[in-house]
């Protein structure tokens, strides 16, 4: 009976662990969605567009490399999802939303870092990479991604 | 929905654009194929499963975009880029994005 | 510059809307009973394959587990008393291709147990709890059944499996291979109800063939509920209902097979008198 207690407090530091990743996992992510739609339709005014649109610019008082990252971690609930869905595989859903919350926050950050003198940013790109997972070998981790492009400004004060 | 990985589309014109469009996805395979996969290293040669795996990915991953842009009013969508990383172990996470655009 | 139109996607075509509670209920439960199957199957797997494992090999595995084995009293004036006893029942009644040596151990646990390849380990606990020769003689004999029926290869081929399981589905970091992992570990090793059950009817043959009949077979278990001194067990005893049933299995046997039950053997002096120490 004394050796039950071993796995059992494993068991409950377990649940508890799922249960807190799960409400504060869905908390945190309900209101970065929110921030992120805030935001986004705030900066939509400043077009991001993977294509250079081979065009002169003379009116252009100068152009700028700018970057923006983001590194997001899942949480515990969503980590177990996962695992348990890598096994019988199929679509991992419980990822989707924080890669989906990375790129369009790193997107975001670039339009900030851009300012809001800048035109348009051309020629963006995407880069994601996933770290803080590599040590011990898990199947779970944080994922960084960044986006960079060249901001175009026309306006003089730019 | 047209799509190109250059910046036009060759005898058309681009009217209008809508930055940037994107779509992801992450999928895995069940462990039966995984366990395969990692027997099929030890001899070498392609790992079907895998291939098969990325294919639905990037499938996938293409068809949440073209849905973003045409939800955009776009009819194409220029210079499109995939990119990827490893977020979980056999699990493939596809990434593609592009500019929406109208043509004409 | 070709114009730009500002706009928003209505809907977030990147994130699957769905409920991951229930998906997680769903996926879990698949789990659980897929490995359940597969444990089953391959348990049945290890049980054809044990009859096959010569008994050099078992008592290697037994050696291991001996050596983890602390407080062993060589020079115990009862060893050779028992040596004895097990001697003339796997000479006369229970057939082994191996002989069997006694080691008692000093400690109060109220225990014996059988070590994979012919060691049966018996505590001073439950030395001075029996109170017949007759009683011992079943104990012993029954631990001679999980010899018989190789009963330790079972249970850590079972473990073995589980732990391969738990292995390949998450991999070598998880808190649930520890787990599984001390259930090598062969105090922790449980015998399952039935192969209790096969080694209790081994014990009872060899009471039988020992001294023509059986009483005191199940004196143990109930000499444990009676007494005092183990109020701790008695409460497990009356949450465990399976060890009351063990009782009615082996009257049930022996009422079968028409054993009878005569007059009860005393205990070699050496082991003292019972009645002292469990008043204690």
């Amino acid at each position: 009976m004394m050796e039950a207690i071993g796995p059992l407090l494993n068991l409950i530091i377990f649940l508890l662990l799922v249960s807190v990743g799960y409400f504060a996992g869905t908390l945190a992510e309900k209101r970065h969605y929110q921030s992120i739609q805030k935001r986004e339709a705030a900066w939509l005014r400043i077009p991001a567009v993977s294509a250079r649109f081979d065009e002169k610019l003379p009116q252009a008082s100068g152009g700028e490399m700018v970057y923006g990252s983001a590194v997001i971690s899942i949480d515990y609930f969503k980590r177990i999802l996962a695992g348990l869905r890598i096994i019988f595989g199929g679509r991992v859903t419980a990822y989707e939303s924080l890669i989906d919350r990375a790129r369009r926050e790193a997107i975001l950050r670039m339009k900030e870092n851009a300012g809001p003198n800048t035109d348009i940013i051309l020629n963006v790109r995407i880069e994601t990479s996933s770290i803080g997972n590599s040590a011990n070998g898990g199947s779970v981790g944080s994922i960084e991604a960044l986006a960079y492009g060249t901001a175009i400004r026309t306006s003089q004060n730019g | 929905m047209i799509l190109t990985n250059i910046e036009t589309i060759p005898g058309k014109t681009i009217v209008e654009h809508f930055g940037l469009v994107s779509g992801n996805t992450i999928r895995a395979k069940h462990i039966g194929k995984d366990i395969l996969a990692g027997l099929k290293n030890i001899v070498g040669g392609e790992l079907t499963a895998y291939t098969e795996l990325l294919q639905e990915a990037r499938e996938e991953a293409v068809s949440r975009m073209k849905q973003q842009a045409q939800s955009l009013g776009a009819n194409a969508i220029v210079n499109v880029r995939f990119s990827t990383s490893s977020v979980a172990q056999g699990a493939s996470e596809l990434y593609a994005y592009g500019t929406a655009v109208r043509v004409e | 510059m070709v114009r730009y139109t500002p706009k928003l996607p209505e809907k977030n075509v990147n994130v699957t809307p769905r409920s991951h509670i229930r998906e997680l209920f769903v996926l879990l439960s698949g789990l659980i009973a897929i490995v359940v199957v597969v444990y089953f199957l391959l348990g049945l797997v290890v049980d054809q394959l044990v009859p096959y494992v010569p008994p050099s090999f078992e008592k290697k595995i037994g050696s291991v587990y001996l050596r983890q084995i602390e407080g062993i009293d060589k020079k115990d004036p009862r060893q050779p008393v028992l040596q004895a006893m097990v001697d003339d029942m796997t000479e006369k009644c229970v057939d082994l291709p191996y002989d069997v040596e006694v080691i008692v151990v000093n400690d109060q646990l109220v225990n014996a147990f059988a070590l994979p390849g012919g060691k049966i380990v018996v505590f001073d606990g439950l030395l001075k709890a029996v109170e017949s020769e007759n009683e011992l003689a079943f104990i012993l004999g029954h631990e001679l059944g999980h010899f018989v029926n190789k009963d330790h290869l079972r249970g850590l081929g079972r473990a073995l499996v589980g732990l391969s399981i738990s292995l390949t589905l998450l991999g070598t970091d998880s808190h649930l291979n520890d787990m599984l992992g001390s259930s090598l570990n062969l105090n922790r090793l449980r015998f399952s109800q039935q192969q209790e059950g096969k080694a209790d009817i081994v014990g009872i043959n060899s009471l039988q063939c020992r001294y023509g009949h059986v009483k005191g077979a199940t004196d143990f278990f109930e000499g444990l509920e009676a007494s005092s001194s183990f109020r701790q067990l008695r409460h497990y005893f009356a949450t465990h209902p399976a060890e009351s049933k063990r009782i009615d299995d082996i009257e049930e046997y022996r009422i079968k097979q028409g054993f009878e039950k005569k007059a009860l053997q005393q205990l070699p002096s050496v082991f003292g008198t019972p009645d002292s120490t469990s008043t204690e």
